[in-house]
């Protein structure tokens, strides 16, 4: 069947005001990022819609919300041609500073909680040689590239809704570092990953690995994980 | 109609409003969370997309799950008082079992076989995930297959149950 090409888009945005706007009608151009409908709101029609956006291209992480439901970049999120409505809520399972703005502490508070930095060996005064091709750049790489946008945070049934979970972007990270042969607080970080607020909370909906913008695996590295915490590591 | 029988009537009422309950519950949560139960044509047309936008099913399987899960559980703390009559005297246990032959109750019953076959089924589908580290992929194509095998096993146990209540 034919696309059919909307001359406007209409488009409901979630308000913290009870008085606010809530629907607009906005006349669409191609290509069209669910960004460029935020920003012909915010200059056509209502300057006090509150977003947050910086690098406008999918690097920086500061433009999720939820489009129709699910977590996304609002930079990289395209309009399709035969779109005719848009919901735009902010990201689920975080307060609400104002409109699709949300106060990210939650989620740093648990990204903070599996150490997220590498703590160097004793003894590693030269630069580390890991191989291209080697086992564990394999399971690093595809895992390195979060933008820590909290799309997977929002997407999680189990972290959306407010129960104690280090949430996939933390686990994601502590994938990362309990793999690097180069880390001194593997032991540490399994622990912390072992506990009751854990991998074992994670009820595989796979929201986080659907969701993620840069394509990385966050229920992969949860499996990950619950292997290596019986085994000591990878 | 005896005693024993209103008795397990209304207990078994209690057990489906409990249910209806706990669902509007995990429902509650699931609109408050990502994804949840928006279901706006833009939605649609993206879950009718092959592709990573197909992993919701497991969000809807995750809440299907846990509503299955209530209702077993329910209606199994029901049963052991219903059973428990038996100590009591046995022909207390044959007046309240006569209702399991009636009509209404044997659909009851195909249903509650539907709800313990998606949620065995599942509860393995989430076993072997972690057992053959199955990806995004793989997990949808096992929910597909738990969800045909509650259909086809559903639909066949369910007839052998309702069956004789038509005969
Ligand atoms: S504005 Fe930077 S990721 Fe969207």
């Amino acid at each position: 069947m034919a696309e059919v090409e909307q001359a406007t888009v209409s488009v409901r945005v979630a308000r913290s005001d009870a008085g606010a706007e809530t629907t607009f009608e906005v006349e669409r151009f191609e290509p069209m990022t669910v960004l460029d409908l935020l920003l012909a709101i915010q200059r056509e029609q209502d300057l006090s819609i509150a977003f947050r956006f910086s690098c406008r291209v999918g690097m920086c992480g500061t433009c999720t919300v939820r489009v129709d439901g699910r977590a996304a970049l609002a930079c990289t999120t395209p309009v399709e041609r035969d779109v005719r409505d848009v919901r735009l809520e902010p990201m689920a399972g975080l307060p609400v500073v104002r409109d699709l703005i949300v106060d990210m502490a939650p989620f740093w508070d648990e990204w903070a909680r599996v150490t997220p930095y590498l703590v160097p060996r004793a003894g590693l005064d030269e630069p580390a040689v890991i191989e291209p091709d080697s086992e564990e750049r394999r399971r690093i790489d595809p895992s390195l590239d979060c933008i820590t946008c909290g799309a997977c945070y929002s997407s999680c049934g189990v972290s959306a809704s407010g129960r104690d979970f280090l949430g996939p972007a933390a686990l994601t990270r502590a994938m990362v570092l309990v793999a690097d042969s180069r880390d001194a607080a593997r032991d540490e970080r399994l622990r912390a990953v072992g506990q009751s607020d854990g991998v074992d909370r994670c009820r595989y909906i796979y929201g986080c690995s659907a969701v993620c913008p840069k394509g990385l695996d966050p229920a992969g590295a949860i499996r990950a994980l619950r292997r290596w915490r019986l085994g000591g590591g990878p | 109609m005896p005693a024993i029988q209103l008795l397990f009537i209304a207990g078994l009422t209690a057990v489906l409003a409990g249910v209806v309950g706990f669902a509007a519950v995990v429902l509650a949560s699931a609109a408050r969370s990502g994804g949840g139960p928006h279901v706006t044509s833009g939605f649609l047309r993206r879950f009718a997309r092959p592709g990573r936008e197909r992993a919701e099913l497991h969000r809807w399987a995750f809440y299907l799950h846990r509503i299955t899960g209530f209702a077993i559980f329910a209606f199994l703390c029901l049963h052991i008082l219903d059973v428990s009559t038996y100590a009591l005297s046995p022909a207390l246990y044959d007046e309240l079992h006569g209702l399991y032959a009636t009509a209404p109750m044997r659909v009851f019953e195909a249903g509650l076989l539907v709800a313990i076959l998606f949620h065995t089924l599942n509860g393995l589908r989430l076993v072997a995930v972690d057992v053959a580290d199955m990806g995004i992929d793989a997990s949808r194509r096992a929910l597909v297959a738990v969800a045909a095998l509650t259909v086809v096993l559903g639909a066949a146990g369910g007839a052998v149950i309702v069956a004789p209540a038509f005969a």
